[in-house]
C-alpha cells in the first residue's frame, strides 16, 4: 500500500520539480499518519503543495501509524543507491521512533528535520543531545506550540459556560475533558493548554480527563460514561476533532442538543469540524498547525540554498494554531475545501528569497489571510 | 476318613487380611479426600479472594478512566483462574462486562466485590461478580480420592504380596510336607528322618518346634518297639524250649528216657519203608524183664522203677549210638530197633546184651541186698513182606517162645534153624536174688 503511495509521491514529486532547476532538492517525508487520515492527508498536500512552490522534489511515504516501520522505512532509505537517496528526510517523533530512525539515517549521511513533534522527554533529549552535535546530519525541528491549541479552545469554551451561566450549585463550572493518549508530546502539550486556560479562569474545575485514543468510536463510549458520572456536567474540552463528535454523538443519543444544552470543543481544520463550528454545535474549533510540514520546507529550502536558519535557533517552537472564528471556518473552507493549496505562496515566507524577511512569521493565520493569493 | 475339602489356613488369612485391607483402603482414602477436600475448599475461597484483591484495582482505574478494552483484558486475565468460570463487571454508571462461561450462571457460587474509586477507596465505581465453578472443586476431590487411593492400594498390595509370600514359604509349604511325609511313613521306615525343605537364614519358628516334637515322638516310638521286639524274642525262646521239651515229653519214656511206643509207632514205619526201598536189613529184639511182676509185688514199685531204669541203661550199652533205637513197649517190655543189622548179628547183639544183663545188672536194695534179673529176647528181621505189626507180631512170638522155653534166652524168628542160639537157662528169680553179694 504504502510503496503504492510512494511511487504516486515520487511522479507527483518530479512532475511538479520539472519547471524548476535540474538537480531540484529532494526531500522525504516519512508521514506518521495513516494515508486515509484527514489531517495527515491535509499535512502532506500542504507539503506538496509548498515542495513545488519552492522547487523542490517530495517523497511522501505514510508509516500508517505502524510505528516501527519508521525504523524498517529509515533503513530501506538508508540502503538505497547514493543517486536515489533524498538530500533531506523529514521525520515526526511519534511513539519515541525518531531518534533510532535518526541515527540509522545520520549513518548514511542522510540529513534529517524533524517536523510536527521533535525531542521533549528527558531521557530521548540525552540520547540525543542538540542538532548537528551527536548526529551531524540533524539539522534541527520545527514544532507547533502544541499548547496553544489546548489553551485557544479550553478558553474558548470557558468563557461560553460562563455566558451561559452553567456554574453548578457548588458556584463552580463543570468541565470534561477527553484527552487523546498517555505518551505523545502532543496530547501532553494539549492538555497542558487547557488545564492553564483552566488554572487562569479560578472557578472552573475538570470533574476528569480521560484518554480516548483520539479515536472517536471511544470517545463517544467514554462520554457515555462521563455522562452519567457526572450528570451536571455541560462543558466537553476533546483533543481533536474526532473525540468531539465522539462525545457529541452521545450527547445527542441521551436526547441532548450540541451547542444548545452542552458545549464542546475540538482541534482540527476537517471539513467536518468546519461544519459543526458553522452550524454551532461544535462551540470551539482550533487547527493550523499541518502547515508545520510546509514551513519545514521553507526552512530546508533556505539551508539548502545557503541561508540556514540556525541563526534562528535549530529547534523551533512556532504558534500555528488559530482558534477559527466562524468567518475563518467558511473562508478556509471556501480556500482549501478542495484541499489544493496551490494558491498559497510560500516563496514569500522564504529569508533565502526575501532577504528583507529576517524572522519567520510562520502563523496559520497569517496564510489565510493573505491578500495576495496566487490566482 | 472324612473327606472335608481342605482349607488353608493362608488363604483363610489371605482372605481375611483382603477383607481388612479394602475395608481401609475404602476409609483412609475417603478421610484422606475429605481432609484434602476441606483445605481445598479454604485455599479454594482465598485464592477467589486473592484474584478480586488482584484485579480490584486495576478493575478501578480501567472503569474510573473508562477503559472498556482493559477492561475486557483483565477479565480475561481473571478467567485464567479455573476456579473462575464466569465474571461480571457492572460499572455504576449502568455498563455490563461479561466474560467466561454462561452456562455457570446459574450453578455456580456468585462472589461479588465492590470496586472503590481509585482516589476515594470510600466510595464505589462498580461491582465485580465472580461465578466459581465448584467442578474445578469437584475435580480436585476427586484427583485426590484417586491419588491416595493409589497409594493406599499399592501399599496393600504389597503387604499383601509380603504375607502371602510368608505364609506359603514358611507355614503352607513345609505343613504339606510334614502332612505328606506322616502320610506315607511305614511302619518299618519309622526311624527315616523327616527333613523339611527350608530356605536357610529362617528363625527357629513354630515349624521347627513341630518338627522337633515330630521327632523325638519318632526317637520314643522307635525305642517303645525295639522293647517289644526283644520283648517278644524272649518269649518266642522260652516258648520254643517248652515246646521241645514237651515233644521230648511226649516221644520219650519219663522213667527210662527210651522212646515210648508213640514214637516207635511214628518212625517204625518210615524206618521199614526205608529198608525195603534200599533192600537193606533190619532187625528188632523185643526183650521183657523176666519175672517183673514179681519184683514190683515183692519189692514195691521204686525197686521196679530201679530194676527198668537199670536194664534199659544196659541195652543201651550195647547198641550203636545214633543208629540203632531203644522203645519202651509197655510195662517191663522193651523194643531195640537195629536198621542196617541181619537176623544174625541181631541174634549176637540180644545174645550180648542178655549175657551184660545176666552178669551186669543187679540192683542195691535198701537192706543192702543185691538184686539180679535176667531178660528174654525175641529177634526178627524184616521181611519184604513185613508191615510194622507182622514184625512186631514175629519178635513177640520169639519173645513168648523165649519166655515158655525158659526164660533168659535169645530166641530168633526163623523155622529153618530153631532154636540154634538159644540156651535152655531158666532158673528162677529167687535164685538170682540169693546169688546177690
Amino acid at each position: 500500500m504504502w510503496t503504492y503511495r510512494l511511487m504516486l509521491g515520487l511522479i507527483a514529486g518530479c512532475m511538479f520539480s520539472l519547471p524548476a532547476t535540474v538537480m531540484a532538492m529532494t526531500v522525504t517525508f516519512l508521514n506518521p499518519g495513516r494515508s486515509d487520515e484527514v489531517y495527515w492527508v491535509t499535512a502532506s498536500n500542504c507539503m506538496m503543495a509548498a515542495a513545488h512552490n519552492l522547487g523542490m522534489q517530495l517523497e511522501i511515504i505514510y508509516v500508517e501509524r505502524d510505528h516501527l516501520k519508521t525504523l524498517e522505512l529509515a533503513k530501506q532509505i538508508a540502503v538505497r543507491p547514493v543517486s536515489a537517496r533524498p538530500d533531506y528526510v523529514v521525520l515526526s517523533n511519534d511513539y519515541a521512533v525518531g531518534a533510532e530512525a535518526m541515527r540509522i539515517l545520520d549513518a548514511a549521511h542522510i540529513k534529517t528535520f524533524f517536523a510536527y513533534s521533535g525531542f521533549s522527554d528527558a531521557s530521548e533529549r540525552d540520547k540525543v543531545g542538540v542538532p548537528r552535535q551527536i548526529y551531524k546530519g540533524w539539522l534541527g525541528s520545527l514544532e507547533p506550540r502544541a499548547g496553544d491549541a489546548g489553551y485557544l479552545t479550553a478558553r474558548a469554551l470557558i468563557q461560553r459556560g460562563l455566558a451561559e451561566k452553567l456554574v453548578g450549585a457548588d458556584g463552580k463550572l463543570h468541565m470534561l475533558a477527553i484527552a487523546g493518549d498517555r505518551s505523545t508530546t502532543t496530547s501532553y502539550k494539549r492538555n497542558e493548554g487547557m488545564r492553564r486556560a483552566v488554572a487562569e479562569a479560578k472557578n472552573v474545575v475538570i470533574d476528569q480527563v480521560i484518554y480516548g485514543d483520539w479515536n472517536r468510536a471511544k470517545a463517544q463510549e467514554q462520554s457515555t460514561w462521563l455522562y452519567q458520572r457526572y450528570p451536571g456536567t455541560r462543558l466537553v474540552w476533546a483533543g481533536n476533532d474526532l473525540m468531539a463528535f465522539g462525545a457529541m454523538e452521545s450527547w445527542r443519543a441521551r436526547g441532548g442538543k450540541p451547542g444548545r444544552d452542552a458545549y464542546f470543543s475540538g482541534i482540527n481544520t476537517s471539513s467536518e469540524a468546519f461544519t459543526a463550528l458553522e452550524s454551532g454545535s461544535l462551540s470551539a474549533l482550533a487547527g493550523g498547525h499541518f502547515i508545520t510540514g510546509a514551513f519545514s520546507l521553507v526552512m530546508l529550502h533556505d539551508y539548502h540554498h545557503g541561508k540556514d536558519f540556525a541563526d534562528e535557533g535549530m529547534e523551533l517552537e512556532r504558534s500555528m494554531f488559530i482558534l477559527f472564528t466562524p468567518h475563518e471556518a467558511r473562508r478556509f473552507q471556501h480556500l482549501f475545501g478542495a484541499q489544493n493549496y496551490e494558491r498559497l505562496d510560500f516563496r514569500r515566507f522564504s529569508k533565502a528569497l526575501n532577504p528583507a524577511v529576517k524572522k519567520y512569521d510562520f502563523s496559520f493565520r497569517q496564510l489565510l489571510n493573505q491578500a495576495d493569493l496566487r490566482k | 476318613m472324612s473327606h472335608t475339602a481342605l482349607q488353608p489356613i493362608a488363604s483363610l488369612l489371605i482372605r481375611r487380611v483382603f477383607k481388612w485391607v479394602i475395608l481401609c483402603v475404602v476409609c483412609i482414602s475417603s478421610l484422606q479426600a475429605w481432609l484434602n477436600y476441606r483445605a481445598i475448599e479454604e485455599n479454594f475461597d482465598m485464592t477467589v479472594n486473592d484474584v478480586a484483591r488482584a484485579h480490584l484495582p486495576l478493575l478501578s482505574v480501567a472503569i474510573w478512566d473508562i477503559e472498556p478494552q482493559t477492561m475486557q483484558k483483565q477479565i480475561a486475565l481473571i478467567l485464567k483462574n479455573p476456579s473462575i468460570a464466569y465474571v461480571v463487571i457492572k460499572a455504576n454508571t449502568g455498563q455490563r462486562f461479561t466474560g467466561g462461561d454462561i452456562n455457570h450462571l446459574v450453578s455456580g457460587q456468585h462472589m461479588v466485590f465492590d470496586i472503590p474509586a481509585p482516589a476515594d477507596a470510600s466510595t464505589s465505581v462498580g461491582k465485580v461478580e465472580f461465578v466459581v465453578d465448584k467442578a474445578v472443586l469437584r475435580k480436585e476431590l476427586f484427583r485426590s480420592f484417586i491419588i491416595v487411593f493409589i497409594e493406599v492400594v499399592i501399599l496393600s498390595v504389597f503387604i499383601f504380596m509380603a504375607v502371602v509370600a510368608i505364609l506359603r514359604r514358611d507355614l503352607e509349604k513345609p505343613m504339606r510336607q510334614l502332612a505328606d511325609f506322616v502320610k506315607n511313613l511305614q511302619a518299618n521306615q519309622l526311624s527315616t528322618k523327616l527333613d523339611l525343605q527350608r530356605k536357610a537364614g529362617n528363625g527357629y519358628n513354630e515349624i521347627d518346634l513341630v518338627v522337633d516334637g515330630f521327632r523325638t515322638m519318632q526317637d520314643s516310638l522307635q525305642k517303645y518297639i525295639a522293647h517289644q521286639d526283644a520283648l517278644v524274642a524272649e518269649r518266642t525262646s522260652q516258648l520254643e524250649a517248652a515246646m521241645k521239651s514237651l515233644k521230648q515229653l511226649s516221644i520219650t519214656d519219663a522213667l527210662t528216657a527210651c522212646y515210648n511206643r508213640l514214637l516207635f509207632n511214628e518212625r517204625m514205619p518210615a524206618e521199614i519203608q526205608r529198608a525195603v526201598r534200599y533192600q537193606r536189613h533190619l532187625s528188632l529184639i523185643f526183650c521183657d524183664v523176666d519175672f517183673f511182676k514179681k519184683v514190683n509185688d515183692e519189692y514195691g514199685h521204686a525197686i521196679g522203677d530201679h530194676v527198668l531204669l537199670a536194664f534199659a541203661k544196659s541195652l543201651a550199652k550195647e547198641l550203636r549210638v545214633d543208629v540203632d533205637w531203644i522203645v519202651r513197649y509197655g510195662g517191663e517190655e522193651f523194643l531195640m530197633v537195629l536198621p542196617e543189622t541181619n537176623l544174625q548179628a541181631a541174634l549176637e547183639v540180644a545174645e550180648r546184651i542178655r549175657r551184660q544183663v545176666e552178669q551186669h545188672l543187679f540192683v542195691r536194695m535198701p537192706d543192702g541186698t543185691v538184686l539180679r534179673v535176667t531178660a528174654s529176647f525175641g529177634v526178627a528181621e524184616l521181611k519184604v513182606t513185613d508191615t510194622m505189626e507182622s514184625l512186631v507180631q514175629r519178635a513177640d512170638e520169639r519173645l513168648y517162645v523165649a519166655k515158655s522155653q525158659g526164660r533168659n534166652q535169645v530166641q530168633p524168628a526163623f523155622e529153618a534153624v530153631p532154636d540154634v542160639i538159644s540156651k535152655p537157662v531158666s532158673e528162677p528169680v529167687s535164685q538170682a536174688i540169693t546169688q546177690s553179694v
